[in-house]
């Protein structure tokens, strides 16, 4: 387990878990539930914290986690700084070393209609980052068109890997190959999944040639990246409402390339069953970027112009 | 003339030990102030610079100097190894050490022991006001050792003084 994972357990959780390489192991989730047992997944397998140490399949062998070991993990989580994270604890996660993503739930507290904070946090969801390395190469003469980069757009399901591929794709483009010069890659981490800052340094390699305004709202990012730092290629992940959309929009228009991810289902259900109509604005991409469901996360199915029709291998 | 000397002695140390416990009283008014300056810093510290815990505790115990400067370095070395323990007890620990042998009285050592569970309050409105709550119990029990400690001081001296004077009165 690499170190500074191990730091935010409780001594008692530490003891336990010792021996579990959660990144070696490729885990995915680890949640922890006042009163529920410690459950580790592993793609769609689900796995219980032995209370000797260790793993089990079986629940009545499993480590029931106290609200007193949560509250002392969002202690060691928040570095004793909990404060600190209070536009975060709004949000619902924190971005802990390692770009491990902390989600929580507990008592919410309101103000004036507004999230105001959570309070008795009893769950916690850690998302263990992984960087995959290379998974993008394949893919990236498809998306060129001699030296510019097009606007392309990564369409899949949750949890199949989108921002994972989007990460490696940056890490592409800003270093550059022998065939490629590296481009000035502008990143609008929102919910610092893509760089995984932690006190502003990212945790995650995004290139040589990458800014990135961590925690930053898109609406609001575009611009500023636009007027600060004069980027080549712009990424963002998650594009969400239609003003998202209609910020992308505008900014096609900036001499920039786009790199961004959405949900959505399939090919099929893209183009041809209105997933694509139902976005205005979103036909300006100019590849499609289609990821495979039911097998490992992050395999590409096609890529596809905005027609629908394939552009090169896979 | 053994006895004269042993007369004196009596009186001598009888007056010291007053003189020590109305030192104290001074002693513990400076404790005091100074607690309170320095959760002015940690508290700005954490409100404006939002600045992590440890690192917040060693600035102010480094930028401030003092008697508690101790105290908080060492403090915000321990929260920074994050060896599986929380705030609040290591905090406990390190107040009982430090505050062990000073002027503070067993209640105002028992309050700061239960400051560090403030810090960990992520609601910024809640841990103000239970930080300002702590505040102003402080002032007014440095208001009050400051309007009754001269007095204080005055009497438990005279007190050691005739203390002695009754102690030499019954053994000779």
């Amino acid at each position: 387990m690499s170190s500074e994972l191990y730091q935010i357990f409780p001594l008692k959780l530490r003891e336990k878990l010792l021996g579990i390489d959660f990144i070696e192991q490729e885990y995915t989730e680890l949640r922890f539930r006042c009163n529920g047992p410690v459950t580790l997944l592993r793609g769609k397998e689900e796995y219980f914290l032995h209370n000797q140490g260790g793993i089990t399949r079986e629940k009545e062998k499993a480590h029931f986690v106290s609200v007193n070991e949560i509250r002392e993990m969002m202690e060691y989580i928040s570095n004793f700084s909990l404060y600190a994270y209070e536009e975060e604890l709004r949000q619902g996660f924190l971005t802990i070393e390692g770009g491990h993503r902390v989600g929580l739930c507990g008592k919410v507290v309101m103000q004036e209609g507004m999230i105001r904070t959570i309070r008795n946090i009893s769950f916690l969801n850690i998302r263990l980052a992984r960087e995959k390395k290379g998974c993008a190469k394949a893919i990236i003469p498809s998306l060129f068109e001699g030296e510019r980069l097009c606007h392309t757009l990564i369409v899949s399901p949750p949890g199949l890997g989108k921002t994972t591929l989007l990460r490696d794709l940056i890490r592409e483009v800003s270093d550059g190959s022998k065939e490629r010069r590296g481009k000035k890659i502008g990143v609008i981490d929102e919910r610092s999944e893509l760089a995984a800052c932690y006190y502003g340094v990212p945790q995650n390699d995004l290139g040589s040639r990458t800014d990135v305004l961590d925690g930053c709202p898109k609406t609001l990012g575009i611009e500023m990246l636009l007027r600060s730092m004069s980027p080549e290629v712009i990424a963002v992940d998650e594009l969400g409402c239609e003003k998202d959309i209609q910020l992308i929009k505008k900014s096609i228009y900036c001499g920039c390339s786009i790199l961004a991810t959405v949900h959505g289902e399939d090919k099929k259900q893209w183009f041809f069953e209105g997933g694509m109509e139902q976005r205005t604005g979103i036909e300006l991409f100019e590849r499609y970027v289609f990821l495979k469901q039911g097998g490992q996360p992050g395999v590409i199915e096609a890529i596809c112009n905005r027609m629908g029709e394939e552009v090169g291998k896979v | 003339m053994i006895k004269w000397i042993g007369a004196i002695l009596v009186l001598v140390s009888a007056y010291a030990i007053g003189s020590l416990l109305a030192g104290q009283v001074k002693e513990r008014e400076q404790w005091l102030k100074e607690i309170k300056i320095v959760l002015f810093l940690l508290e700005g510290e954490l409100e404006y610079h939002q600045m992590p815990f440890p690192e917040a505790l060693q600035l102010v115990g480094e930028r401030h100097g003092g008697s508690l400067q101790q105290f908080l370095c060492s403090l915000g070395e321990e929260l920074k190894k994050k060896e599986g323990t929380c705030l609040q007890e290591i905090w406990k620990k390190h107040s009982k050490q430090f505050f062990k042998n000073t002027a503070l009285t067993k209640e105002q050592k028992e309050e700061f022991e239960q400051l560090g569970s403030y810090f960990m309050e992520a609601d910024r409105v809640a841990r103000k006001k239970a930080i300002d709550f702590y505040l102003s119990r402080l002032e007014e029990e440095i208001v009050q050792l400051r309007e009754t400690g001269s007095d204080k001081a005055y009497l438990y001296r005279m007190l050691g003084m005739l203390g002695g004077m009754f102690l030499l009165i019954l053994v000779l």
